[in-house]
């Protein structure tokens, strides 16, 4: 009968739960054996599962408690199971019986609730209230089981969780949402009735309480029938109990008497307990937080608060969440105190690889050296607050105080690091150094110098009030702050947790007196950069060199910055870095952007930008934000790792200043290059995304006066067409984001001047054609510029064979030689040119058979030169972007990027002129070069796709863009002509 | 004029002896103060084993007989090492002065040494004093020894590194002697094996190649060909590199040949290019001439900075011999890029452009015209120069173009049916 009352145990373990229901009956089964229904099967079920007990014995006292409570409640009304001994053996009492039922229920809600599921956890609740009301009948015996009270604030704790993380509650589905709407009331209800309220206050306030009454119990009564023989077991559960009793012991103790010993014992029992579940953090932090002012000589109390410091980070939940400000600020103490020992008594060494104390009895003796070594890692200590201080800038709204608030404590932050670098540097610790130089560097790199000011300010002020405070309180700044650490912990002990986040918000951080910030945020980068770069490792020197590319370039110092940019190769390999190296490139390649913007360099700033904004993904590729695409099929994983990338509002790149930028550069490119070529189909097309925008533009049947970005610039690109510099020019300037730039003035007097510019030439582009002679005087004042100007620009034009025309010296006129193409003349010219590609196609076939009509590979150097002339054939493949990766127009390594530029021009004069490439066919020189590259339209279209500097900009960060060198313009790449050889070579292998 | 003069950056560059003729020419030309000079000469000298050269400077400049006791010490120095190594060397150059010795030498280096020592029964040590020896006479100023000593050293060296130091060596010694010849077939070598060199980092290339084109200065501005032979050295994409990264002064050299140099008009491009592209950290009258002329068509600039021209040239060590053909050279472009954009030009104006009476200038002009460089004609009643156009028109060059195609499509066609064979 037991036999198959096991079976019937096995089987239907958790499932029936709710038909455990039905024999609430409250007569005891086993005794009345006889009844061998159904019910009394599943009844025996949660008999059995005792046995299953055993099995989560490895996550200590969680599931030691119900035991202990099923024990207590035995050893508590003795045996009125007085059955013989062979029933012992598979049953329990009915008290065991009745606490199993309720520890297993307890634990499937756990279950449950790892796994979110509310509805479930209703039910399951439901249950366990039912259980309960049996257990007490059984049991006759007073007050709460603390299994369930235990359980009741667990609940209640990962529902106030559950509420506080909006995201998680987005996602739920709508009956979910609906059982934890159900539970919130509940469970409010309940913990607050009158029966349950004390007993979960009680629970509250120490949790541990009557654990180790139960537990001693539990070792004593020999009824156990549990086999934990287990010594490491034993051992862990062991020793929260004698912790509680030791403290109690040591607190109690006048500090003088205290040990050595006793404090390295108790810090060892601390250290060997962290981590396993069911230790209690937040004890443990006072603990260790006694332990520091009673501990003996200096290392142990080095030993100490360093543990102090790991068991505070401890307390902060999980890598989603951000740590407590409050937390976070005691972490900044302790840790501040931990650099003033260290820097009293400079015969201590921190070491990671020195053996954690032993058995040490006795102060430890100092080395051989004259060193003391204690363990500790300062440098993860800092990176953790650090990371911690970024997650919580990530969190904030930024729009709060609270926001402000937050960042007030970067100074003391820096000064921790300040110090930690310093240490580092003192004990000579290179390996560690660079990680900490790399930290403060990525504070100061974004910050312009009016922020940095400002931060120099704040530190002062801040060390200023230290320095009153410190004058009120004799004790000095550092006892002060040790003070307010105490209230907060005093504060943390008390069990609200919205108590706790107030009290904690309170704790001074005083800066450190002797910590002064350099005078000028370049020198900082400077001084930290060095040492990255002599010291650090790869990752680091990137991280570094990108930093200071970013920070020179904010200050406006392009060339150095893009000369970095170069000669570091960054641009090669960062697709094989780390995804927040790739966005440290991002962002640095927007600055360099800005940075040519702003100096007026404008075909660079468009190629630095046209990648970043042409991909469509901007947010995402600077982590400034999501975008919310319609055809985003995000896994949550990815959505919570973009989520964790992304970068706090104050490291923010202005969004709206790089767009204007950026279009505006490629309208000042573009606008022109149309303009010279209107006839062309094949015409080069600068900025792909620009004239996506132009083409949705003009197809609008009304437009409106310019709201956005695009809608004025837009405008503006109408008004340049027609060569009206002063309404494109008021377009612009309409745009906001111009307050946004620092040196206002200056860019918009650049942007007059370009405009002006490219008024003209379009202008001149456009209506030449219309005229016999130009004065010059007219053209200065119709166009504002001086003579020098417009001579310059129209002289230009002329030497590129742009405009058709010359100078008459003495009547100071522009003559137009028109030879202007009819529009029959000028399709006869592009018919002429296709026929051409296809006698060369039909060359090049005969060539696979033959082996040659002529040598293709004289020719095949020149195809890349005439690339950018001939793009626009290539249109047909514009649009397919899965050949993006491919190698093409990769960034210039600087040999190449510098001589590249000229080679091109060298063989066939002037491809870079851009515009003029579709009128030049008659050019001499021109007929290899283009046989060639027309020829390799002809070919499959992913040999196609190498546009230089058109990299395809993937959405999973990859590298960015290309900057072109200065004057290299964005027609022909680097690349170009190398690159074509090898594809003939291919092309003919294929062939044959 | 001091702020273009480029001695102190190209000093650089240089080997402590080449530097020397640097110094002496600025003393002819008196920019720095005389005295100056001469301290820089005696701290040039220093290190090398010319003390008594040294000492010479030394009374010459304070005007005493007396010279400092490091100076004697020095001297004793120097001379006890050459006694010691005079000794060491005496065997190998015995030897080697034998001509059937060298006969039998052949390409394999092991076996030389093997040669040697077998026959001779010299080793390693006599080899490496050969080389010490030699580097010890190039130090004494005795460069021509010097060259003789490494010629005979190269067979036998064994590393590579030490090949490229006799290479150095042979370079800078053959300079020195004036034998450009011989300098320029060193060069030529240097520069195969510094681009073959696989063993160096890029930073040691970089530098070695910035090294090799500021030491060629002294080569190429004073060998005939030697113009030609910079354009296409500084124009190699690795040297360019190295010119753009840490020696854009070089620059001005290779502007000033590309204007002395017509035939090499075709690199003006490329040239401007990198002129512009370098401007924000190098930029000196003779790269701004170019940049006013061809970026900025800027003539009356360009006309000033030709003028600035003219004294940085005449200050500088290596253009000061090519001063007029420069100028001549630049007058030149001037014209020509003007006549380019114009179809009229009053020669007054003109000859005020190119610094000449109205005589000359249209003399001048007319030479052009006659030697056909020029397609214009002389207004003379107007006073003006009337350029020639000639512009291809839109039928013609698409007939151009339906020419080619039915040249090359019967070609092919051709091809196809008259080679039927060749279809295997």
């Amino acid at each position: 009968m037991a036999s198959r009352f096991w079976t019937a145990g096995s089987d239907s373990d958790e499932e029936e739960v709710d038909a455990s229901e039905e024999e609430n009956s409250s007569s005891e089964e086993e005794s009345s054996s006889s009844s061998s229904s159904s019910s009394s099967g599943s009844d025996s079920s949660s008999d059995s599962d005792s046995d299953s007990d055993s099995d989560s014995d490895s996550d200590s006292d969680d599931s030691d408690a119900p035991k202990k409570g099923a024990a207590r409640f035995l050893a508590g009304s003795d045996s009125d199971s007085d059955s013989d001994e062979d029933r012992r053996v598979v049953l329990k009492s009915a008290k065991d019986k009745r606490f199993s039922e309720l520890t297993d229920t307890c634990d499937e809600i756990r279950n449950k609730m790892k796994i979110n599921d509310w509805s479930a956890i209703q039910g399951l609740f439901d249950e366990l209230n039912k259980r309960l009301e049996r257990a007490r009948k059984v049991s006759e015996a007073v007050g709460t089981p603390r299994v369930y009270v235990r359980m009741c604030v667990e609940l209640e704790d990962f529902l106030n969780d559950t509420l506080a993380n909006k995201d998680l509650k987005k996602k739920m589905s709508s009956t979910n949402a609906k059982a934890l709407n159900t539970m919130r009331q509940r469970l409010k209800k309940h913990n607050t009735s009158d029966e349950f309220a004390e007993a979960v206050t009680k629970f509250r306030e120490n949790p541990q309480e009557d654990e180790e009454e139960e537990e001693e119990e539990e070792e004593s009564s020999s009824s156990s029938s549990e086999s934990d023989t287990d010594g490491e077991r034993e051992e862990t559960e062991k020793r929260p109990a004698g912790a509680a009793k030791k403290k109690d012991k040591l607190l109690t103790m006048d500090s003088a008497e205290i040990t050595y010993e006793m404090v390295a014992k108790k810090l060892r029992e601390i250290v060997t307990s962290r981590g396993r579940k069911g230790t209690d953090k937040q004890e443990q932090v006072e603990m260790l937080q006694f332990l520091a002012n009673v501990a003996k000589g200096v290392p142990q109390k080095l030993e100490v608060l360093l543990q102090l410091v790991g068991s505070l980070f401890d307390l902060s939940p999980g890598i989603s969440n951000y740590m407590k400000v409050g937390l976070w600020k005691r972490c900044m103490l302790v840790m501040l105190e931990i650099m003033d020992t260290l820097q009293a008594n400079e015969a201590i060494v921190l070491d990671d690889s020195a053996e954690p104390s032993e058995e040490r009895t006795a102060e430890p003796v100092a080395g051989e050296d004259g060193k003391v070594r204690v363990w500790g890692n300062l440098v993860a200590f800092v990176e953790r607050l650090d990371d911690e201080m970024f997650k919580s800038l990530q969190v904030i709204d930024p729009h709060t105080h609270e926001y402000m608030a937050r960042l007030r404590d970067e100074p003391v932050f820096l000064a921790l690091s300040q110090k930690v670098h310093d240490y580092l540097a003192r004990i000579g610790d290179v390996r560690n150094q660079p990680k900490v130089a790399l930290r403060l560097i990525e504070h100061f790199y974004y910050k312009t110098d009016a922020v940095y000011d400002a931060m120099r300010k704040l530190t002062m002020l801040q060390q200023e009030e230290a320095a009153a405070s410190a004058a009120a309180h004799p004790e000095g700044a550092v006892a002060a702050a040790s003070a307010a650490a105490e209230t907060a912990a005093a504060a943390n002990t008390s069990n609200e947790p919205g108590e706790e986040q107030t009290a904690d918000d309170k704790v001074a951080l005083p800066v450190p007196l002797d910590f002064s910030m350099d005078e000028s945020s370049t020198a900082a980068m400077k001084r930290l950069v060095g040492i990255v770069f002599t010291h650090g490792d790869e990752r680091a020197k990137a991280r570094a060199m990108l930093c200071t590319i970013y920070h020179k370039a904010l200050h406006g110092d392009f060339h150095s910055a893009r000369d970095m940019l170069l000669m570091s190769h960054l641009q090669d390999n960062v697709m094989l870095m780390d995804i927040s190296t790739q966005i440290l490139y991002n962002r640095s390649m927007a600055q360099l952007g800005l940075a040519a913007f702003r100096l007026g360099l404008i075909s660079e700033a468009h190629s630095c930008l046209q990648e970043l904004y042409g991909s469509g993904h901007i947010k995402e590729l600077l982590a400034q934000g999501m975008a919310m695409g319609k055809f985003q099929d995000k896994t949550p994983e990815q959505e919570l790792l973009e989520k964790r990338r992304q970068m706090p509002f104050h490291m923010h790149i202005s969004m709206e200043l790089l767009e204007s930028s950026c279009l505006i550069s490629a309208m000042l490119l573009e606008v022109p290059a149309m303009a010279s070529s209107p006839l062309s189909v094949k015409k080069r097309v600068i900025s792909k995304s620009f004239h996506r925008i132009l083409d949705t533009y003009n197809r609008q049947t009304f437009t409106g006066p310019p709201e956005t970005v695009r809608d004025h610039i837009m405008a503006a690109t109408r008004a340049l067409m027609r060569g009206d510099w002063s309404g494109a020019y008021g377009a612009v300037s309409a745009l906001t984001v111009w307050q946004l730039v620092p040196q206002r003035e200056s860019v918009l007097d650049m942007l007059k001047k370009q405009l002006k510019e490219e008024a003209l030439r379009t202008y001149l582009f456009s209506y030449s054609a219309q005229y016999r002679s130009l004065s010059l005087d007219q053209l200065c004042t119709m166009f504002e510029m001086d003579e020098k100007a417009v001579y310059s620009i129209v002289s230009k034009m002329m030497i590129a064979e742009d405009l058709h025309g010359s100078w008459d010296q003495p009547t100071r006129t522009i003559v137009m030689h028109s030879i202007e193409a009819t529009k029959v003349q000028s399709l006869a010219g592009q018919f002429a040119d296709k026929a051409t590609l296809m006698v060369e196609l039909n060359e090049r076939a005969y060539a696979f058979r033959t082996g040659g009509l002529r040598d293709d590979d004289d020719m095949g150097g020149g195809g890349g030169g005439r690339r950018g002339g001939r793009r626009g054939q290539d249109g047909q493949w514009e649009d397919d972007g899965g050949h993006g990766g491919r190698g093409r127009g990769r960034g210039p390594r600087l040999g190449a990027a510098r001589m590249g530029l000229g080679q091109g021009g060298q063989d066939f004069g002037g491809h870079r002129r851009g515009g003029g490439g579709g009128g030049r066919g008659d050019r001499g020189g021109f007929r290899a070069s283009g046989f060639s590259s027309n020829m390799t339209s002809g070919l499959p279209d992913r040999f196609q796709r190498r546009g230089p500097y058109r990299q395809q900009a993937n959405p999973n960060m990859q590298a960015l863009g290309s900057i072109s060198r200065p004057g290299g313009g964005v027609g022909g790449g680097p690349g170009g002509g190398s690159y074509n050889r090898p594809l003939g070579g291919d092309r003919r292998d294929r062939g044959l | 004029m001091a702020s273009y003069e480029l001695s102190s950056t190209l000093a650089r560059f240089l080997d402590k002896h080449l530097c020397f003729p640097l110094l002496e020419f600025l003393q002819d030309k008196g920019v720095y103060n005389e005295e100056d000079i001469m301290r820089a000469k005696i701290a040039l000298l220093q290190n090398t084993n010319m003390v008594d050269f040294a000492m010479d400077i030394h009374k010459e400049l304070y005007q005493t007989d007396e010279v400092p006791a490091t100076m004697m010490e020095r001297r004793t120095e120097v001379v006890n090492r050459l006694r010691s190594l005079q000794k060491a060397v005496d065997p190998i150059i015995g030897c080697l002065s034998n001509s059937n010795v060298i006969r039998n030498f052949r390409h394999d280096r092991a076996f030389n040494l093997q040669f040697l020592k077998e026959e001779f029964d010299i080793g390693p040590e006599q080899i490496e004093a050969l080389y010490q020896f030699s580097k010890f006479q190039f130090d004494c100023g005795n460069y021509s020894m010097a060259s003789e000593l490494l010629q005979a050293y190269k067979p036998l060296c064994t590393t590579s590194e030490r090949n490229m130091s006799v290479q150095w060596g042979k370079l800078a010694a053959d300079t020195l002697t004036q034998n450009y010849e011989a300098a320029t077939e060193a060069l030529l070598r240097l520069r195969e094996s510094l681009d073959n060199q696989s063993f160096a980092t890029p930073l040691m290339q970089l530098q070695q190649r910035t090294w090799l084109m500021h030491w060629s200065l002294h080569v190429f501005w004073n060998t005939e060909s030697g113009k030609n032979a910079l354009i296409d050295l500084f124009l190699q994409p690795a040297y360019m590199s190295a010119i753009t990264i840490n020696a854009q002064h070089l620059l001005r050299y290779l502007a000033a040949a590309v204007v002395v140099n017509r035939k090499r008009r075709n690199v003006l491009r490329e040239l401007i290019k990198v002129i512009q592209q370098e401007s924000y950290e190098y930029s000196d009258p003779i790269t701004q001439f170019l940049e006013c002329l061809f970026v900025h068509y800027d003539f009356d600039g360009a006309q000033q900075k030709l003028i600035e021209c003219e004294s940085v040239i005449e200050h500088d060590y290596f253009l000061t011999a090519i001063k007029s053909e420069f100028l001549e050279s630049a007058r030149l472009f001037i014209f020509e890029t003007y006549c380019r954009i114009h179809q009229c030009i009053n020669i007054d104006m003109l000859s005020e452009r190119l610094n000449m009476d109205k005589e000359a200038a249209e003399k001048w002009i007319a030479n052009l015209i006659l030697s056909a460089r020029l397609n214009a004609k002389i207004d003379s009643k107007a006073g003006t120069v009337v350029m020639g156009m000639q512009s291809s028109s839109m039928q013609e060059s698409l007939a151009e173009k339906a020419k080619q195609l039915s040249v090359r499509t019967f070609t092919l066609a051709n091809a196809v049916v008259g080679a039927p064979a060749t279809k295997a």
